[in-house]
């Protein structure tokens, strides 16, 4: 096409309406996109949001055993250190009861070492001293104590004492987190482990093991766990990723994902309708304009490459507005109280929106086809078409 | 040379070219003369390459246009034949010096080369004071010879005129016809005219009549 796109899309968009009915056109298209684009968002930031909330009390690997507690000993730290892991830290994980202004609520007991703890965790905890504990934040919520107060503590002094009577302590709570995941903000305490190993005849042994690892991305750490469980394997030890108690959930929304991309694909359908509206308006109001052009010596190629180059403007800027609109929408749900979530259900207070760039791709690649789909139909209506009749009823 | 042979072409069920034969030679200047509906705009849509015969062949300056794909008829077209349409045909939304250059940017040459000959054309037409305005600022009588160097920018071996001037009053018409005729012989074109009225025909030495779709003059 000699004729440049540019002259060819003025002949075009000339007048009002036309120009409206092209806005209009791309804005549906956008909205659809964006649509689809929030849809996907909101489920890959519900998994991105939960995955940082997970790994708050956790750090990117967590080694367990299948014979509970067992010794961090040289050999043990030679098979870590082989994967050039140096940041790891050993937790004992037990069960008990908090009770506090007459609430009592089941716990799950983390005994860590703080300054290990923070070498492998973001979370920040704030363990004065030995009498101290931390609670999740929905957990001091529920039992109605604040930083400063007193909480009792009942736990058992392991599975060969259960029998005998639970331990009981008056702890002061020195400070309240928040992980961003309910379960782990409704259940989770933090003790001294030097303090719970004392009273659970653990013995310099621990039940868990936390493994930070550098610049990793979840792929990589899921393919790391396995590796290690493989070389572990011998000794009854599980390598887990973070998010393991959460897997099936995670995998869930990656169905639901799936399918809800299939499904939202009729409203691209429906923007698409609009794209065709708006070329039968405009090939009608301008057809003498282009039928004089091709009487002119403008061939089918070029007034066809034009329609390609028309309908992949529509696409590039439809895609770009809806990536706008994305941004809009996240702000939204972020800043209005009315669109909170109950965590209790979605284990999260709050929904963001969280894109990737394979998330993205697909959406666009998929409108990109159905905008092709277009074009083929407008090739084979404008084909059948004669100059001259085109020519005469653009003029009678 | 323009030759056709045996021409026929049908719309439906309808018979509007039956078996037509026609021999132009080149620089000719000629009159295509016949009632409304007897076929004169079809043959010229045919010796303009914009439409195809439904059978018989017609060959233009040696090219056979039957063989020829939309593409090669497109580029024939753009090289070889000016229009003048009845309806001046001019584009709403740009000037009219640029409605001028269409024929020049669809081929792809330089527009600068042409810039001479067109400001030749509109002075000889008395046109110059419309270049830069839009159809829509300049009379119909104007909009015509707009048209008319349009069809003249690429000095085509064919002008095809489609009552050219439908539109106009008689004076004007004599001073259309005149400077189509001047310009075809400076450029040495060949001229067809279609009209329906004898005063202009009379302009012309050869005088081609059709009726009911043969020729019978």
């Amino acid at each position: 096409m000699k004729l440049s796109f540019i002259k060819l899309l003025n002949i075009l968009l000339e007048g009002k309406n036309v120009k409206i009915f092209f806005f209009l056109t791309i804005m549906s298209m956008a909205f659809s996109t964006s649509v689809i684009l929030c849809t996907l968002g909101i489920m890959d930031g519900y998994e991105e949001i939960l995955k940082k909330g997970l790994r708050k009390n956790s750090s990117d690997l967590e080694i367990v055993n299948d014979f509970g507690f067992f010794e961090m000993d040289d050999s043990f730290k030679r098979l870590i250190d082989q994967h050039h892991i140096s940041d790891y830290t050993g937790i004992i994980r037990t069960e008990g009861f908090v009770i506090g202004d007459n609430v009592s609520k089941g716990v799950l007991i983390n005994g860590v070492k703080t300054n290990e703890f923070h070498r492998v965790s973001p979370l920040k905890i704030n363990l004065r001293d030995e009498g101290s504990i931390v609670l999740g934040s929905v957990l001091a919520e529920q039992l109605g104590v604040k930083v400063g107060e007193g909480v009792t503590l009942a736990f058992t002094r392991g599975n060969q004492n259960f029998e005998s009577h639970p331990y009981i302590k008056r702890l002061t709570v020195s400070d309240i987190v928040k992980h961003g995941v309910h379960r782990k903000d409704a259940r989770i305490v933090y003790l001294d482990r030097d303090y719970l190993e004392r009273f659970t005849n653990a013995r310099g042994k621990v039940n868990t093991c936390l493994i930070k690892v550098e610049s990793l991305n979840n792929d990589e750490i899921e393919l790391l766990a396995t590796k290690l469980t493989q070389e572990f394997s011998g000794e009854g030890y599980e390598v887990k990723p973070y998010w393991n108690d959460f897997a099936r959930l995670l995998e869930a929304v990656q169905v639901e994902k799936f399918s809800i991309t299939i499904i939202l694909q009729l409203i691209v359908i429906i923007a698409l309708f609009n794209i065709v509206a708006f070329i039968n308006f405009s090939s009608i109001k301008k057809s003498q304009e282009f039928f004089l052009l091709r009487a002119l010596g403008l061939s089918f190629k070029g007034l066809y490459s034009f329609w390609v180059y028309f309908i992949l403007l529509i696409w590039l800027l439809s895609s770009l507005v809806s990536l706008v609109m994305v941004e809009f929408f996240d702000l939204v749900i972020l800043r209005l109280p009315f669109l909170k979530i109950p965590g209790s259900i979605y284990e999260l207070d709050h929904l963001g929106l969280s894109l990737s760039f394979k998330s993205i791709s697909a959406v666009f690649i998929t409108t990109l086809i159905w905008c092709i789909c277009v074009i083929l139909l407008i090739v084979y209506r404008e084909k059948g078409k004669s100059l001259v009749q085109g020519l005469k009823r653009g003029y009678v | 040379m323009i030759i056709l042979d045996n021409v026929k072409k049908s719309f439906g069920d309808v018979d509007v070219l039956k078996g037509l034969n026609l021999e132009l030679k080149s620089q000719e200047q000629c009159v295509l003369l016949g009632s409304s509906g007897s076929g004169k705009s079809t043959l010229l849509y045919l010796l303009g390459a914009l439409d195809h015969p439904s059978s018989g062949i017609v060959s233009v300056f040696d090219e056979v246009l039957n063989d020829m794909n939309d593409e090669s008829l497109a580029t024939f077209r753009n090289q070889n034949i000016g229009f003048v349409f009845q309806f001046h045909f001019l584009l709403p939304s740009i000037s009219c010096k640029e409605n001028i250059f269409l024929p020049v940017k669809i081929s792809g040459k330089e527009v600068a080369q042409y810039e001479e000959l067109v400001s030749m054309l509109a002075k000889f037409l008395g046109v110059t004071h419309c270049l830069k305005k839009y159809p829509y600022q300049v009379s119909g009588g104007e909009q015509q010879r707009i048209n008319i160097i349009r069809a003249l920018i690429l000095k085509p071996k064919l002008i095809l005129c489609d009552e050219p001037t439908g539109n106009l009053d008689s004076e004007n018409s004599t001073k259309v016809i005149g400077l189509l005729q001047e310009l075809a012989k400076e450029f040495a074109s060949t001229l067809v005219v279609v009209t329906h009225d004898h005063q202009i025909a009379k302009s012309f030495q050869r005088k081609i009549t059709i009726e009911d779709g043969r020729l019978i003059s």
